[in-house]
């Protein structure tokens, strides 16, 4: 059986899903869109004006980021424990089909329901006022950094998908990672963060990723630091490929026992 | 039905343990492709285990499965591509439609664009699924979604369907049809293995077989059972005020009768059910019952099977 057409099955099936189900589009999209719509008006208001376009910048990036954390680890894992509670796996492990192709046609999802949700927040962001510069050269850049966080949550939406059976349960602790990384090293520039809060973002491959992207596109003085040095851009890197194995390996164990 | 019938399911010395307890006792079982097998048991009796064990998506501690002459635990992906599993939940997606759940198992399989499509208007047509296809499953019955799943297993090259308490939560008429369903696919010549507790799920069965703690402790087509049970036919009462005291004087006949309390009524199953059916009409009209009905019917395969192995097959093994 080719991989390719296992990856491809997965991926139309689970895309079909994700475009389907109000709850993923409620979640994922209409949550940041609301916050964009919402916090210029509550937190924008002393912003001097000359500062306001960058912020608006950081605040695009800060929702595409929290919209990339909904899909992978609430909505990834809530659709992965409906489809075990379903009994899908079960039918699966009968088949000649691969664990990994099959996962991986999720974490294609993952990407291209991100990107499709990305483009919107940005295109809106945009309209409301938000200045984001990308050069050409950079651009690459933005995609890989965007492409190894999605890579880092979607491995860590694999293990809670693995480890938590009930598929409320899955979407609500997503929901929780979720919020706690927002509100650690997201929402707030790092020359913001209290002190207690700033080793937590050398850490935290979401953290160092959307900063990363923030940098690029609205400015390192905006930030307050430079992401790009080799301590956290390893740190981002190993973190990531590590929870990704991880994920993907316990996925093809606990979802898929033979 | 296709006369030049083929091993399709050759498992030898079966055996399973959880947490040190036996589930499985050295279980062999062959199944041709001719063959619609039905496996019956109370629950806790095995028989899901051993279906999932020999459908691929269980493990097992000893023993020998071949599909189809492809070794199993050796050569995976050459026998599970003639396995067709339909689990007991409903596993299709509710947000896709019928067609797409389908091509998205046809892909899984690798299937090209071609042969899929011409497959997917097939077994659309045989499950009488044509005109929903394009409709999301969760607007289906519980009748069509089943037949839906039936369907997603048939593809490809599938030589046997195995299909775990398929019939559970369907209504007597959809019930019906969908065993005819089955029957007509086992007629196309795909081997079926069905397990159930229900009774009449068994009545259209080419061979049954019974299992207790594990165990496959007896086995033949469904007249060969009611042979060996020597049950001839059980007697329906159908009496009022329904009491404690109408069920002694019923256990209390002689004539060695075991008495089933059902939903409405009582069975009684009895070596000679016409002789005694006077004496029951007899016993009742002094007692002062109200009779509604005494009647006799033909043994069914949950009488043969309360007979043959001592256990209530709607009960825990």
């Amino acid at each position: 059986m080719s991989g390719v057409s296992q990856v491809r099955a997965s991926f139309l099936r689970s895309m079909r899903i994700f475009l389907r189900d109000k709850a993923i589009i409620g979640s994922s999209v209409m949550i940041p869109i609301f916050f964009l719509l919402v916090l210029p008006m509550v937190l924008f208001q002393e912003v001097p004006i000359e500062y306001l376009p960058a912020t608006k910048g950081f605040l695009v990036i800060a929702m595409v980021t929290l919209l990339i954390m909904s899909t992978a680890m609430s909505n990834l894992p809530g659709s992965i424990a409906a489809d075990r509670d379903h009994d899908l796996y079960s039918k699966l492990s009968s088949m000649p089909v691969s664990p990994v192709y099959e996962c991986l046609g999720r974490i294609v999802t993952v990407f291209v329901f991100s990107l499709l949700g990305s483009m919107v927040i940005i295109a809106l962001g945009l309209v409301l006022g938000a200045e984001l510069i990308v050069t050409f050269t950079e651009f690459p850049l933005v995609l890989g950094v965007t492409s190894v966080v999605i890579l880092f949550t979607a491995g860590l939406g694999l293990i809670i998908a693995s480890v938590v059976k009930s598929e409320s349960a899955a979407a609500h602790i997503g929901v929780a990672i979720v919020l706690i990384n927002y509100f650690i090293g997201i929402a707030f520039p790092y020359r913001d963060l209290p002190d207690l809060l700033r080793p937590i973002v050398h850490v935290n491959p979401v953290c160092i990723g959307n900063n990363m992207v923030a940098a690029l596109t609205v400015g390192e003085e905006f930030l307050g630091y430079n992401p790009f040095n080799l301590m956290d851009a390893s740190v981002m890197l190993l973190l990531a490929a590590v929870i990704f194995i991880t994920g993907l390996y316990i996925y093809s164990r606990n979802c898929w026992r033979r | 039905m296709k006369t030049n019938s083929t091993i399709v399911l050759d498992a030898q010395d079966i055996s399973k343990s959880y947490n040190g307890k036996k589930v499985l006792e050295g279980i062999s079982l062959q199944i041709r492709s001719t063959d619609f097998y039905v496996l019956m048991g109370p629950n806790g009796s095995g028989k899901s285990t051993l279906l999932s064990i020999l459908a691929g998506t269980n493990s097992f501690d000893s023993g020998n499965i071949k599909i189809n002459g492809n070794d199993l635990c050796k050569y995976k992906l050459g026998a599970r591509k003639h396995i067709g599993y339909v689990p007991q939940e409903n596993f299709c997606s509710d947000f896709l439609t019928g067609r797409e759940n389908l091509q998205y198992f046809a892909n899984l399989l690798g299937l090209p664009k071609s042969q899929a499509e011409q497959e997917i208007e097939q077994l659309l047509e045989m499950m009488d699924l044509k005109e929903e296809a394009g409709r999301r499953v969760a607007t289906y019955s519980g009748g069509m979604k089943k037949k839906l799943e039936i369907a997603t297993a048939l593809l490809g090259d599938a030589r046997i369907l195995f299909l775990d308490e398929p019939t559970t939560g369907l209504d007597p008429t959809v019930r019906k049809d969908f065993l005819s369903v089955l029957k007509e696919v086992n007629e196309r010549g795909t081997a079926v293995l069905l397990v159930t507790h229900i009774g009449e799920d068994a009545e259209i069965a080419s061979r049954v077989g019974f299992m207790i703690k594990g165990e496959i402790v007896a086995e033949g087509t469904p007249e060969e059972l009611k042979e060996m049970s020597g049950l001839r036919s059980s007697i329906v009462v159908d009496a009022a005020p329904r009491s404690d005291e109408l069920m002694m004087l019923l256990a209390g006949l002689s004539g060695d009768c075991i008495v089933i309390e059902r939903e409405s009524l009582f069975e009684l199953i009895c070596e000679e059910p016409k002789r005694m059916v006077p004496k029951i009409v007899e016993m009742l009209y002094e007692a002062g019952f109200d009779m509604r009905s005494v009647d006799t019917r033909p043994p069914s395969l949950e009488d043969v099977f309360y007979r043959l192995t001592e256990y209530p097959i709607r009960g825990e093994a």
